[in-house]
């Protein structure tokens, strides 16, 4: 084989590898990288080589111990490291990267070879399991959700009693895991604690525990739920259906910080943070006497308003992004999206289920779908039935299709962009002054785009 | 106003979640009258954000960024500017010229420098 062919045979099978291959100089600069390394990274070859390998990857390993720089220095090769890249627009991706020297046939030294692994659907799975979520999977860009992040650094922080208000399906699970992973007390448990579903005789064996002989079938120590939180953060989800009796228990707690297992012959400290959470408006519930005001005073200390997602449809689409990213890796599907059609539709649907029914339609459309993108006929008949159509039909002609498919197009890219033209210019790579002039032709308007005054309450 | 740029040497590092060195330069009327570097120990998102809190930063020049800690940040009213490589003096000197390019580090109107529309002036 001539030395020509004898690249190209190589080239050929570093392209159609799974794992991304690329190897640098001496100076770290990036020689060559391979198709799969483009995809993992979504950093094109060509956009890649010459450059610095830490301006591509932005590795946790880079500055503190880069296995590349490790392996030039001592010819050492690095084995199945575990590391985390970042790519645009900004997702942590796991890998395991494996290094070693590279040289010619004479034996003269190259430079280095990094072979690397994405692990996002080991980890995704991780983290269902684990349910370690954080921040980084509260996915909104509406104005309501930008009010919510800004003050939960400091809701966190302070170890105050939290109570998030919003309808089911919006989140709040999510932000209050989210409030315990970002607090003081992350490295503590996290218990919860469905109120709806506990039956309020069990409530204080389940919450406080016992002691052994406390009852009849009481034939050990049980610790309850707040024990078992202890130096964390315990979730009441529901808390509006607690039962009277049940409310006074809970108030105590919050007073007093201190509660008696049953059977037990002196108290014990609560060392735990409260986060409740409620589908209902708590303060009609106080107003119409079916909640104590007292209680409800201690649990609002901090209270954070989720709006509904008809009141925040600027996150649509970035909360498809996000689900098709989870389902991918979860279910080793290369779906990479859904067409500007079910875009379209998402954007008209009323969404009573919220957040939780958007997922569960990506989860169908994973299901169903075979291609590179889910269509409207890879969701749920209901779905399709009960979406308003769009107000203007596709026409006919080509020419028409074209120009239908051009202001579709549009509509999708500022429903990305929330109505911001430079942005959408930019996404769609026309200039703005030729964004301006379609839409004027198309008679569309980017204030239909932009984010929805917020519906929320003040914190 | 406070500009911060996490550096690693003397280049921009490739990761804040990750530096473990800020620069913090104080700006008055586009000069440099002070620096101060600053060690980054938690990896913790939020001790990070509270450092730049704590320290009245006002600008964040960085290279690689999470997304959503980028949320995190603007919506605290930190003005960022994400996934920019070069050199540290060089990247300060270009946004107190008003002519850093977001995303990239290069010069505005330099070759393949994209087209990212006027560069905002910093809050003085």
């Amino acid at each position: 084989m001539d030395p020509t062919e004898d690249k190209r045979f190589l080239q050929t099978i570093l392209s159609s590898i799974a794992d991304g291959v690329f190897t640098v100089d001496p100076r770290m600069r990036i020689t060559s990288f391979n198709r799969a390394a483009e995809r993992i990274t979504g950093v094109s070859a060509r956009r890649a080589v010459g450059q610095l390998c830490s301006d591509i990857f932005h590795a946790d390993l880079c500055e503190r111990s880069c296995a590349l720089r490790h392996t030039l220095e001592t010819g050492q090769e690095q084995i199945d490291l575990p590391a985390k890249i970042l790519t645009r627009p900004g997702h942590a991706i796991p890998i395991s990267l494996s290094t070693t020297v590279l040289r010619d046939s004479d034996g003269a030294f190259l430079g280095a070879v990094e072979t690397f692994r994405d692990l996002s659907a080991i980890e995704q799975l991780r983290r269902e399991i684990s349910n370690q979520y954080t921040f980084e999977d509260i996915v909104g860009r509406s104005k309501a959700f930008r009010k919510v992040f800004a003050i939960l650094p400091d809701v966190a922080e302070s170890d105050a009693t939290v109570l998030i208000e919003g309808p089911s399906g919006s989140g709040k699970e999510l932000l209050a895991r989210a409030v315990h992973n970002l607090s003081t007390r992350r490295k503590g448990p996290y218990g919860v604690v469905n109120c709806g579903t506990l039956p309020s005789e069990l409530f204080e064996s389940e919450l406080f525990g016992y002691k052994e002989g406390a009852f009849t079938d009481a034939k050990r120590d049980k610790p309850g739920r707040l024990a078992r939180a202890d130096g964390g953060t315990i979730f009441f989800d529901e808390v509006s259906d607690l039962p009277s009796p049940t409310q006074v228990k809970l108030l105590r707690i919050l007073q007093e910080r201190e509660y008696e297992p049953l059977g037990a012959v002196g108290t014990v400290r609560a060392n735990v943070r409260i986060v409740a959470a409620t589908n209902r408006k708590l303060i009609d519930l106080v107003s119409e006497g079916k909640f104590r005001d007292d209680l409800y005073f201690r649990l609002a200390v901090v209270r954070l308003t989720l709006p509904s997602l008809k009141e925040r449809r600027v996150d649509i689409p970035f909360l498809v992004e996000h689900f098709v990213r989870r389902f991918a890796a979860k279910r080793g599907k290369s779906i990479t999206g859904v067409t500007p059609a079910v875009i379209d539709a998402l954007m008209r649907y009323e969404f009573p289920g919220n957040v939780r029914e958007l997922e569960n339609l990506i989860e169908y459309g994973f299901v169903l779908c075979h291609e590179r993108l889910i269509d409207l006929v890879h969701l749920p008949e209901e779905f399709q039935a009960g979406c308003p159509k769009p107000p203007q039909p596709v026409p006919a002609s080509a020419g028409s299709r074209l120009r239908w498919a051009e202001a579709d197009a549009i509509r999708t890219a500022l429903g990305r962009g929330r109505g911001h033209v430079e942005r959408t210019a930019r996404d769609l790579g026309i200039s703005r002054v030729t964004l301006w002039r379609k839409m004027r032709r198309y008679s569309i308007s980017p204030d239909e785009y932009r984010a929805p005054q917020s519906s929320s309450r003040r914190y | 106003m406070k500009v911060a740029i996490p550096r690693f040497g003397q280049r921009v590092a490739p990761c804040f979640e990750y530096t473990a060195t800020i620069a913090i330069f104080t700006i008055r009327n586009a000069r440099i009258v002070g620096q101060t570097d600053v060690a980054l120990e938690s990896p913790a998102p939020l001790d990070r954000f509270r450092l730049l809190r704590d320290q009245s930063v006002n600008v964040l020049i960085c290279g690689g960024l999470q997304e959503q800690f980028e949320k995190l940040l603007e919506a605290s009213k930190l003005r960022v500017i994400s996934w920019v490589r070069g050199g540290v003096d060089e990247v300060l000197d270009l946004y107190l010229q008003h002519k850093l390019v977001p995303g990239s580090g290069r010069r505005r109107g330099a070759a393949g420098g994209g087209s990212p529309g006027r560069p905002r002036r910093p809050r003085r």
